[in-house]
């Protein structure tokens, strides 16, 4: 249905827009369909918190996720339906580790973020096998602001909710880093295919 | 209508180098990138 109504409108503006290129239209098919999928997801997952009644949980978890893992990557899915569940199991988990998960030892934090950044520092950007990643030395220095800036908000704020969901969102961050980085974008085909049977 | 066209193809084609430049395109799914557009 997304690549439908992608391919529909984009080669709509190649009918009415003369100055548009055959690699223009595959660029604006592209950008569409990443568009289309993630309102499409955005909007049904916001469906399912507000029946739980966890709408700010959500809004703050998908803050911290759309300002990581644009920068450092991750694990991906095959399809779009595998996408969206393995999505709403992440707001899922998010939520649930908020709200049951009770404050550890400060010590126990700091180990984490520092370990993190290392991970980050050594690690991110995730590599892509969908596309090559020309920017990697920007990603970088912007993966490590992110997770500084979102390591100072959690040390500054209180509340222990926020405080686990950021928590909760940098490790799996941090674990799907290490995990395609350390098995490499070849072996990463396997555990797509062990863990997440519909996912590449 | 045609202005409006043309901005909007541009904010589209805009759109797909910031994504470019983005290490993970979507959430946790991500498109399959134009094979013409890796040559």
């Amino acid at each position: 249905m997304i690549n439908t109504l992608s391919n529909l409108i984009s080669k709509y503006l190649l009918k009415n827009n003369t100055s548009l290129t055959k690699t223009d239209l595959l660029k604006i098919q592209y950008t569409l369909q990443v568009i289309l999928g993630d309102i499409i997801k955005f909007i049904i997952i916001f469906l399912i918190f507000l029946a739980l009644n966890q709408v700010p949980l959500f809004l703050l978890s998908f803050i911290i996720l759309i300002s990581i893992r644009p920068l450092g990557g991750g694990a991906h899915c095959k399809t779009f339906i595998s996408c969206l569940i393995v999505s709403i199991l992440y707001f899922i988990i998010i939520m649930l580790f908020s709200n049951f998960f009770p404050r550890l030892n400060n010590n126990f934090y700091i180990a984490f973020f520092a370990i993190s950044f290392i991970i980050t520092l050594a690690y991110a950007p995730c590599p892509n096998e969908k596309r090559p990643i020309n920017n990697k030395a920007t990603l970088k220095i912007l993966s490590l602001i992110s997770l500084t800036i979102w390591g100072i908000l959690f040390c500054k704020l209180s509340n222990i909710q926020i405080c686990n969901c950021i928590f909760a969102s940098i490790l799996f961050q941090i674990a799907q880093i290490t995990i395609v980085n350390t098995k490499g974008v070849v072996s990463n085909a396997k555990i797509y295919k062990h863990f997440f049977s519909h996912t590449s | 209508m045609q202005k409006s066209i043309n901005i909007f193809s541009a904010i589209l084609l805009d759109l797909f180098n910031l994504i470019s430049k983005s290490s993970c395109a979507s959430l946790f799914g991500e498109p399959d990138y134009p094979e013409e557009l890796l040559k």
